[in-house]
């Protein structure tokens, strides 16, 4: 049940609007599902540092992805990851 | 203890502005520092606004927008949005950039002056190209009532006709998101 969107820290949309991030904050880790279908496997399910996902958001905005979910608790991290 | 740097306090503005649209059902984009505002937020109708955040922590009562591209973009573009966080209420004030700016300042604007502003942009960047001098221009605005005050006022009397075409919806976060005032649809 908690890994459903609408629980999610984060969503985040890439411009094809087919590939996606959905990330869940946990403690100090992040549990990520990347979905992309032009990659086989499309789908793939890891954990992060949270420092390390400080540096992936950061690196997903300037590639131009687009939040679709930032929840509050995100919103103090990516603080912290904006140029 | 040192105090924060601005920098840093305009991006806790950003975040906060980020959760909001989010939660609202839109989407949003931030876009490169040169694009004159902060992000692109779109909603599921496809509706856009060009969002710039001005973050303010104890001085409510004036911003300044810098550049050339910022200033004509607050001017010319029809959906170029200001958001005022207050960082220390978690406040977000959605206000329609130039609606907002010409209630505050009673600023009514001659028949000429968008073709004058248009006009010493212009020249300004001409100027730029032919000389390879940089100019940065600023425009200081000083609001008469203070964003923390404007807000006040409006949580009392949401039937304040006055600012209903500007100031649009003001939401806070106390651990969740809530919409505390609403300008009501236009006719």
């Amino acid at each position: 049940m908690f890994l459903e969107d609408k629980f999610a820290d984060v969503k985040l949309l890439h411009e094809d609007g087919k590939a996606f991030e959905v990330w869940w904050f946990y403690n100090s880790s992040v549990l990520a599902v990347s979905h992309c279908p032009s990659n086989y496997p499309s789908t793939i399910v890891h954990t992060m540092e949270v420092a390390q996902s400080k540096q992936e958001i950061s690196k997903l905005l300037n590639e131009g992805w687009t939040l679709d979910r930032c929840s509050y608790k995100f919103s103090k991290l990516l603080t912290e990851s904006l140029s | 203890m040192l105090e924060p740097h601005a920098n840093s306090i305009e991006k806790v503005g950003t975040g906060l502005v980020c959760s909001v649209e989010t939660y609202r059902g839109c989407s949003i984009q931030l876009v490169k520092k040169t694009s004159g505002f902060n992000g692109l937020s779109t909603n599921k109708d496809g509706e856009v606004r060009k969002i710039e955040v001005k973050t303010m922590e104890k001085s409510f009562n004036w911003i300044a927008i810098g550049g050339l591209t910022a200033i004509d973009k607050l001017f010319f573009e029809r959906d170029y949005w200001i958001y005022f966080v207050i960082i220390s209420q978690n406040y977000v004030i959605m206000t329609k950039g130039i609606p907002f700016i010409k209630r505050q300042l009673a600023f009514s604007a001659n028949n000429d002056f968008l073709l004058n502003i248009d006009e010493w942009m212009k020249a300004t960047r001409r100027l730029t190209r032919k000389s390879g001098l940089k100019f940065l221009p600023k425009l200081q605005l000083k609001f008469p009532v203070a964003l923390d005050k404007l807000v006040e006022h409006l949580l009392l009397c949401p039937d304040d006709k006055k600012w209903h075409d500007s100031v649009i919806e003001i939401w806070q976060n106390k651990g969740t998101w809530q919409l505390l005032y609403h300008a009501p649809e236009e006719d």
